[in-house]
């Protein structure tokens, strides 16, 4: 089956600044694909080279199957966008809203009512369809950020960090919502720094940073990409240097430290490690309170392939 | 179409920006027609009667004698007649506040004075007085009293009458006056009230639509949004014609709504006007009106936050009417001044309409002035929208890359 979205070695240049380096990327039919990277690593970029709205260097864009060119309005056409500022018009309504986007696609006024009503139930806007977009919240206001983009059906969403400051109630009803329209036949590509929400919603994962693509797989295969497997934390009051050193000297750890109580150990993907671990911590008569084991995040992966968190340049409160 | 609707529709939710530039604009220069130019009925059926502006006088009589008292009446008779305290404070105080533009002090033994002076051939007393600095009223009834005051001297001078006698001799004299009336003269050609209406058009017309084209369609030059309607089926160029045809709407419907207002308003006083005329210089303001949409697109172009756009709409529409001589005749500024003026469109815009109103007919040589001040008009328009249009590309193309 022909991909929706097949980008080749992709270059956008800013100057000295490589934006976009040999950026490659497939989407198949029907599938919700995160763009996962820190802000400034290119996504946006990516995303608006294919839209032709940025001109680039290098590289080649083909959407279903056509090559794109900023005068391929067919293929425009079956493209959605949610742009990471939401852009509406502040004189309007929010169904008038809707209407004039979807207007720029469908041209046939009775066809667009029924639309507009469809896109006004999806995002549950119904009830603030006559408020301007000053009198909505922040949460409703990327709702409509959202309908306006999606209106006309398309066959194709591309989401530009649609939960950027977003109340979590909110961005639940926006990843619900998505999972619907590729439900409903659309193929989405989500991007966004927050891994969670590409790991709860996307059926496949790329990780990009500086422009260029790190690793893509589904979070499952990324997770086994790197070495890390378990996460153990145990509440520990007192740990000799000597149980430690037993610690670190068990062949599945990777590291081990020990700080204000907590006993931080990573290790290798293995069925005993936990049971591991605390023998050896039985072994040296250690006291041991609480204990936490989870298997590596999205953020391990982007650690374990950059050197740092992928939250490094995004602090954001209340996430 | 669509973004020529949206934009439409943009601008109609701006719909105080057409009430601020376009009415209160409008009614601004209907003022000022007022004003300087006249009523709205216009000169031809004005009110031909005539009342004489009478000053407020006020009289310190400290004689007491018949030429006193009938000083005093024939003052009375001839002001709005005021009370004034006899004191140095008070009579300065009731001029300087203009409680009395005019205070006539007459002094003891004036009366007596008078007549002996008038048989013995002597100089007469002299009468004291006050006069309001804040116009010339006193200065008139000043005149009037004096004039009152030979003429006692020269009867008294020439006959040994009782007093009484000779001033009921000034009076009759006094009451022989010319008698003065408005005569109506037969209307021809524009009323000055609606020229002057036309000149101040020229604010609203320009200014008017600059600040209505650059602030109301402002949402649709958001980056956020233009990027939305960029990845859409609207291609850049189409885009930018139907944002063009929409600004084009907006100044023809501030044109023809400035037109309208003014056609209402005046069309008592351009009863007896050639059709022709008053389209001629509609058609000079249409022109004008051509700049100031250009002027709003530029703005637009130049992506000039709401604040900035209204200021500059307003500063420039300023610098423009001053220099078409809305506010101050173009002939009292001196060859620099005007020689600077013929370098903008409101000055061909008003030298049209000058034009319209001093010709008694519509002939071809009139309607061949009119229409090259017009196009030179519309040229400025044309070079403001080039430059807008290049403005625009640059900024497009640096968003590009």
């Amino acid at each position: 089956m022909t991909d929706v979205v097949s980008v080749s070695n992709l270059v956008k240049r800013y100057g000295d600044l490589v934006a976009l380096d040999h950026f490659s990327l497939r989407v198949a039919p029907g599938e919700i694909l995160g763009l996962l990277g820190p802000n400034g690593s290119g996504k946006t970029t990516a995303i608006n080279c294919m839209l032709q709205l940025l001109t680039y260097s290098q590289g080649s864009i083909e959407l279903f199957g056509q090559p794109m060119t900023p005068a391929r309005y067919d293929l425009k056409r079956k493209i959605g966008v949610v742009p990471q500022q939401v852009a509406v018009f502040d004189e309007l309504t929010a169904r008038e809203n809707i209407d004039c986007f979807c207007s720029l696609y469908v041209s046939d006024r009775a066809e667009r009512r029924v639309l507009v009503d469809a896109a006004l139930d999806f995002v549950g806007l119904r009830d603030f369809q006559r408020f301007r977009p000053r009198k909505l919240s922040g949460g409703l206001l990327r709702r409509l950020n959202i309908a306006c983009g999606i209106a006309h059906r398309p066959e194709l969403i591309l989401f530009d960090e649609p939960t950027v400051a977003v109340d979590p109630q909110s961005r639940n009803a926006i990843l619900s919502g998505i999972q619907r329209l590729r439900d409903e036949g659309a193929t989405v590509v989500y991007t966004s720094h927050y891994m969670e929400e590409v790991e709860q919603i996307c059926s496949r994962i790329v990780i990009m940073d500086h422009g260029r693509v790190l690793a893509q797989g589904t979070a499952d295969e990324l997770k086994r990409m790197i070495s890390t497997g378990e996460k153990i934390e145990i509440e520990v009051a007192d740990l000799p240097a000597a149980a430690l050193a037993a610690l670190r000297a068990l062949p599945h750890v990777i590291s081990a430290v020990y700080e204000a109580g907590v006993l931080r150990v990573s290790c290798e993907a293995s069925q005993r490690n936990l049971m591991d671990v605390l023998d050896a911590l039985g072994r040296a008569d250690v006291a041991v309170g609480r204990v936490w084991s989870e298997p590596p995040t999205l953020n391990d992966v982007f650690l374990e392939i950059t050197g740092r968190e992928l939250r490094d340049e995004t602090p954001e409160a209340g996430r | 179409m669509q973004v020529f609707k949206i934009a439409l529709r943009l601008v109609r939710r701006n719909w105080m920006l057409f009430a601020i530039y376009v009415l209160a604009l409008s009614v601004m220069g209907v003022f000022m027609a007022t004003g300087v130019g006249g009523g709205l009925a216009g000169s031809a059926s004005a009110d031909a009667s005539y009342e004489q502006a009478l000053p407020k006088a006020a009289v310190i009589d400290r004689d007491g004698s018949a030429v006193s008292r009938a000083l005093t009446e024939y003052v009375r008779a001839n002001s709005t007649f005021v009370e004034v305290e006899d004191g140095t404070f008070a009579l300065q105080d009731a001029a300087a506040r203009d409680v009395a533009s005019y205070v006539l002090v007459i002094p003891a033994g004036y009366g007596q004075g008078l007549l002996e002076a008038a048989r013995s051939g002597g100089d007469a007393p002299e009468l004291e007085c006050i006069v309001s600095y804040m116009g010339a009223s006193g200065s008139l009834m000043d005149e009037r009293v004096r004039s009152w005051a030979q003429e006692l001297y020269a009867l008294a001078a020439a006959s040994t009458a009782p007093v009484e006698e000779l001033v009921s001799w000034v009076e009759g004299v006094q009451d022989a006056r010319v008698p003065v009336s408005v005569a109506a003269t037969e209307q021809e050609g524009v009323p000055s009230a609606y020229l002057i209406y036309c000149q101040f058009a020229t604010y609203p017309l320009f200014g008017g639509v600059a600040a209505i084209v650059a602030t109301g369609l402002a949402s649709l030059r958001d980056p956020d949004v233009r990027r939305r309607v960029g990845a859409s089926c609207v291609g850049e160029g189409s885009f930018a014609r139907q944002v063009g045809a929409a600004i084009a709407v907006c100044g023809l419907v501030v044109w023809a709504a400035n037109a309208a207002f003014g056609l209402a308003l005046y069309h008592g006083s351009l009863e007896g006007v050639p059709p022709a005329s008053v389209a001629l210089m509609l058609g000079a303001l249409l022109a004008l009106g051509l700049v100031g949409t250009a002027f709003g697109f530029l703005l637009s172009q130049l992506g000039v936050s709401h604040q900035v756009a209204h200021a500059v709409a307003n500063i420039a529409s300023m610098v423009l009417t001053f220099l078409a001589g809305t506010w101050v005749s173009i002939d009292q500024m001196g060859a620099g001044m005007e020689a600077l003026a013929r370098f903008t469109p409101g000055y061909w815009c008003v030298d049209a309409l000058g034009a319209v109103y001093e010709a008694p007919a519509v002939t071809g040589e009139l309607v061949a002035r009119v229409a090259s001040d017009a196009l030179l008009v519309a040229l400025f328009a044309a070079v403001i929208a080039l430059v807008a249009v290049v403005a625009g590309r640059a900024r497009r193309q640096r968003a590009l890359a």
